[in-house]
């Protein structure tokens, strides 16, 4: 983790790599389907 | 319609004998279903990953006389890996071989791949459907 402290206080990192450093929120959203790049994926149950 | 199909490219060391001094970097695809989307927040913006089955390269996938890719879903394994990055994975479709009971053939879609990270990645929820939080991730991971 010492790096993601490194990454915060530097104020020369790109604002990308600075919110990836101070890390993600426990809660996260789950969804059946998704498109990415215009593919529409779904999950297995979703297919059934 | 079939959306849970995929299929990833990924390069890995391959070692002739366990004394090999000179790996070559292979490409080596793997077949898996989605069993879950997850979407990541790092606050000001969110991080989609898929979570798969995945089939075993060594026992559950074979390609037969005329080059058709034939996968076996009881042959799961890479358990202890399930994720991959959204933009890593290239849909196909699995159809069920009436020859050999339990394989199901492998057929590409249109789209071959997407797997250049280096591409911006469009991605959308389909909040149509059904949508589900995840607490505290940190007890599962």
């Amino acid at each position: 983790m010492e790096h993601n402290k490194t990454f915060i206080k530097d104020p020369s990192a790109s604002k990308i790599l600075t919110w990836l450093a101070n890390g993600l929120k426990f809660d996260v959203l789950c969804c059946s389907g998704y498109e990415i790049n215009g593919t529409l994926f779904y999950t297995k149950s979703q297919d059934d | 319609m079939q959306n849970s199909g995929v299929t990833l490219k990924a390069k890995s060391l391959k070692f002739t004998t366990s004394k090999d001094q000179n790996p070559i970097v292979g490409s080596m695809p793997y077949y898996g279903v989605v069993q879950e989307i997850w979407e990541l927040s790092y606050t000001k913006f969110s991080i989609p990953i898929f979570k798969y089955k995945w089939v075993d390269n060594k026992t559950g996938v074979k390609v037969d006389e005329s080059g058709v890719t034939l996968v076996d879903f009881r042959k799961v394994t890479y358990e202890d890996e399930p994720f991959i990055m959204a933009y890593q994975a290239s849909q196909v479709f699995y159809v069920a071989d009436l020859a050999y009971e339990n394989w199901h053939v492998v057929l590409h879609g249109k789209k071959e791949t997407n797997n250049e990270h280096e591409k911006p990645l469009k991605f959308m929820r389909m909040n149509h459907l059904h949508k589900q939080w995840l607490t505290n991730i940190v007890m599962i991971l």
